[in-house]
């Protein structure tokens, strides 16, 4: 897989809106196994739990049983055994379980010295299978490999190019191997090279959509477009591999299968909904995590109790189809 | 830590902590001091020169502060952290009082985002003229769908609102008559909300205050000896120009910050404790056209209140913000404030949620023999672990002041420490003669170490199971 020269971008439109209250109760971040399970992240006021859902929008169940491994999960990663891995802030740990909820391993250590752990965030994968932690309070990045071997470690503290302050979401551009990490206390996305040495910082400064507010997960595509879960500002922004702004989603749900079902067998609920609008009701509500698996881009709707999709539609391009690159702007009529 | 500064009794501005917030640590007390106490009081009165309780860090751990309004114990936690941590102490402890006596509760519409913005309203109003304060609260969902005006149409009015703004929310009963009540009623006619978005299958959405022209009767009314086609706002005028008014709110304002007075349904009979201190908050209230601030001011100030240390019950709010004020934690976003609204709830308070419009009955009433185990039980869990901050804080104060190593100084030491709490020539004498029975502290050797250690817990643990401790 490679990058491609440039993109035909032909639209991203919304796709599917999955779960509900109950089911899909504030989710934080999912992950999809071999078999296409939905393993969806719920961290709920009282209780932590991973929903198992299909495209189906049916139910599975849940693991692990009662929640009992869980306390404050942040994110979710499956790697390519099926194992699931979730990093809990309030544990300091990294949990391991199989499919079915039983515990295969946990390991972290409370601490700011190399190698330990303070409020653990955002997780990836590299392509030789190591762990990547946002290391929260200890505003770095620790690689550990999955079975909890401390690798290295970088960044520090602050407001300066190269400095974290409170970093939420991580993702690996597989393109270039590039780090992208969200810097939440900042409100910027820093992008670092595979060994820990500071590229570039980016952050959104568009006079019709503001700033990003605490951004929390982030993933790249394939094409390695970079997607936050701008979350204090309740919208999905995307930018391109250069850092540009391209588009942002604020979220355009429609009734899941799930919730329809719901509705049909409650008057009241049907009532209240006609005797007001529901225009709200497509928006997200405080998004913690974006995922991408393929052409869809998945968007665990915390404050919505969902999860919606959306699909990207795009054409690689070759240096034959498309100008070479340039920052000087021109009028022309094509 | 002792300052060459004193401007304050360090007892003076504990009481005054403990009253115009939710107690304080000694290290808070010791910064306080150094103030003036008039000026301490101004700056209470004027929160909004102080910054606000960092939030961002809270919903980032609290994740659906950020997101929904679903969850009542989520937002009680908050309202704990708020008490904790906030620098507009005054702000809160008004937010309280308002809840005291304008009680709204989540049980009969289980809709917690009205909720939460009804105590948001209160938080922000509090100590605003009280003209605002009562247009906020008729405009307000919560109010609206507790009292039933979403009923009180144009044809066919429902009194309840009518009734409790006259009754218990501005003049007491027996200064109106049951037509003021009925033509009330009439002059908040149209005033609604919007219908929510259901809760399911994606979670609770606001509503909205509208007022409904064709649904208002615009015809002449008869209220409290005026004659006009009054609306709600011009209802509300009247209301707040009266002296009963005055004289009903002050004494809730006394009874919630000086000294516990009977139960409400006893008010009409029963004459005020203090009715000197009535009498100067009512002036204040007239003078300054019913400006809260201006009696706060009155109040704070007073001898009155200055004398009233350890008069009043804590209720569970105070009870479990001033004991984790002094344990020192939940300073940062940690798990466990959602289980607040549990141990308040035993103790019997549920924030957002009073028993009924008439509040919660405060005073001995918070006290039984299920309620205070409860309190008693809590203050003791919270505080016997000499790992948290504030209880690692009062050893190490202990062990570097040796002036506190003899019994009865090791005593009035450590009531200082837990908040320059007063208690009774009996109980101090008591405490002396524990301290006395193991001499003098001793940190020199670890094996002395420990036990010192282990005295000052206990001595801990039995100050926080006094009677003195319950109050404020």
């Amino acid at each position: 897989m490679s990058k491609p020269y440039a993109l035909l971008r032909a639209g991203f439109p919304f796709y599917a809106t999955l779960g509900m209250r109950r089911v899909t109760t504030m989710p934080m971040d999912l992950a999809i196994s071999k078999d296409q399970t939905i393993y969806v992240l719920n961290r709920t006021d009282f209780m932590s739990e991973i929903r198992k859902i299909n495209w189906k929008d049916e139910d599975l169940g849940t693991i692990p049983e009662g929640g009992k491994n869980l306390e404050w999960p942040v994110q979710i990663l499956i790697d390519e055994l099926d194992h699931i891995y979730i990093s809990d802030e309030a544990k300091n740990k990294i949990i391991i379980l199989d499919t079915s909820g039983k515990e295969l391993d946990s390991w972290g250590e409370f601490g700011s010295t190399e190698g330990k752990i303070n409020h653990p965030s955002g997780i990836c994968f590299d392509k030789d299978n190591n762990i990547f932690i946002v290391d929260t309070y200890n505003h770095r990045i620790s690689k550990f490999t999955k079975s909890g071997t401390f690798i290295n470690s970088f960044g520090e503290y602050g407001s300066r190019k190269g400095q974290l302050n409170y970093p939420w979401g991580i993702d690996i551009d597989h393109n270039t191997g590039d780090l992208l990490v969200s810097d939440w206390g900042n409100d910027q996305i820093q992008k670092f090279d595979y060994k820990g040495k500071f590229i570039e910082s980016f952050e959104l400064n568009n006079d019709l959509i503001g700033k990003l507010n605490g951004p929390a997960g982030i993933a790249v595509d394939s094409h390695s477009d970079i997607f936050v879960a701008d979350r204090g500002n309740h919208r999905i922004i995307q930018f391109n591999h250069k850092g540009d702004y391209v588009e942002r989603f604020i979220g355009d749900a429609v009734l899941s299968k799930i919730g329809r079902t719901y509705l049909m067998a409650n008057a009241r609920a049907l009532r209240a909904r006609e005797m007001t609008t529901l225009e709200e009701t497509k928006r997200f509500r405080g998004p913690t995590s974006v995922r991408i698996y393929g052409d869809l881009m998945y968007i665990p709707d915390f404050g919505s109790h969902r999860i919606q999709v959306y699909k990207k539609e795009a054409y690689e391009l070759d240096e034959t189809n498309i100008l070479p690159d340039t920052d000087i702007p021109f009028l022309y009529n094509v | 830590m002792v300052t060459k500064e004193i401007k304050t009794d360090s007892s003076l501005v504990a009481h005054l902590l403990r009253r115009a917030g939710f107690g304080s640590d000694y290290y808070e007390i010791q910064q306080f001091k150094k103030r003036k106490y008039e000026d301490i009081v101004e700056d209470f009165l004027y929160p909004e020169n102080f910054p606000e309780v960092e939030d961002k860090l809270l919903s980032r751990h609290y994740p659906s502060l950020a997101a929904n309004k679903d969850n009542p114990s989520v937002w009680n936690g908050r309202w704990f952290y708020r008490m904790i941590n906030t620098k507009r102490p005054l702000q809160e402890k008004m937010a309280l009082f308002w809840h005291h006596v304008l009680a709204t509760g989540w049980t009969k519409s289980e809709h917690t985002p009205t909720m939460v913005n009804h105590i948001e309203m209160l938080r922000k109003n509090g100590l605003k003229n009280f003209r605002n304060i009562l247009i906020e609260l008729s405009k307000d969902p919560a109010m609206i769908y507790w009292l039933d005006n979403n009923e009180n149409h144009y044809k066919s009015i429902n009194e309840n609102y009518g009734r409790e703004i006259l009754e218990l929310f501005s003049m007491g009963i027996g200064n109106y008559t049951e037509d003021d009540i009925k033509n009330a009623a009439r002059c908040f006619t149209g005033w609604t909300f919007t219908q929510p978005i259901p809760l399911y299958p994606y979670g609770h959405y606001e509503s909205k205050f509208i007022f409904k022209e064709n649904d208002h009767d615009y015809g002449e009314k008869k209220f409290l000896g005026k004659t006009g086609k009054f609306n709600g706002e011009e209802i509300i005028d009247i209301i707040s120009q009266q002296e009963a008014t005055a004289r009903f709110v002050c004494r809730h304002l006394y009874n919630f910050f000086v000294e516990d007075e009977p139960q409400v349904p006893a008010w009409s009979i029963t004459p005020p404790k203090n009715q000197l201190a009535i009498d100067q908050m009512v002036k204040s209230w007239i003078e300054s056209d019913a400006d809260l601030r201006s009696v706060m001011r009155t109040l704070f100030n007073s001898d009155w209140f200055k004398k009233s240390k350890m008069n009043r019950v804590k209720c569970p709010a105070e009870f479990i913000a001033t004991t984790l004020k002094i344990s020192g934690e939940y300073r940062n976003p940690d798990p466990g404030l959602i289980e607040l609204e549990t141990t308040s709830m035993a103790m019997g308070q549920t924030l957002m949620d009073p028993p009924s419009v008439e509040g919660w009955h405060t005073g001995k009433e918070w006290i039984d023999g299920g309620t205070l185990t409860e309190r008693v039980n809590y203050a003791v869990g919270v505080l016997n672990d000499p790992n948290k901050p504030g209880v690692r804080f009062i050893i190490n104060e202990i062990k570097n002041d040796k002036k506190s190593h003899n019994p009865k100084s090791f005593v009035n030491k450590m009531l200082e420490l837990v908040g320059f709490i007063e208690v009774s020539e009996n109980t101090k004498s008591l405490l002396i003669k524990l301290a006395e029975e193991d001499g003098k502290l001793s940190f020199s050797t670890n094996k002395d170490n420990e036990a010192s250690r282990n005295r000052i817990m206990r001595m801990l643990r039995i100050i926080i199971s006094s009677m003195e401790f319950q109050f404020s």
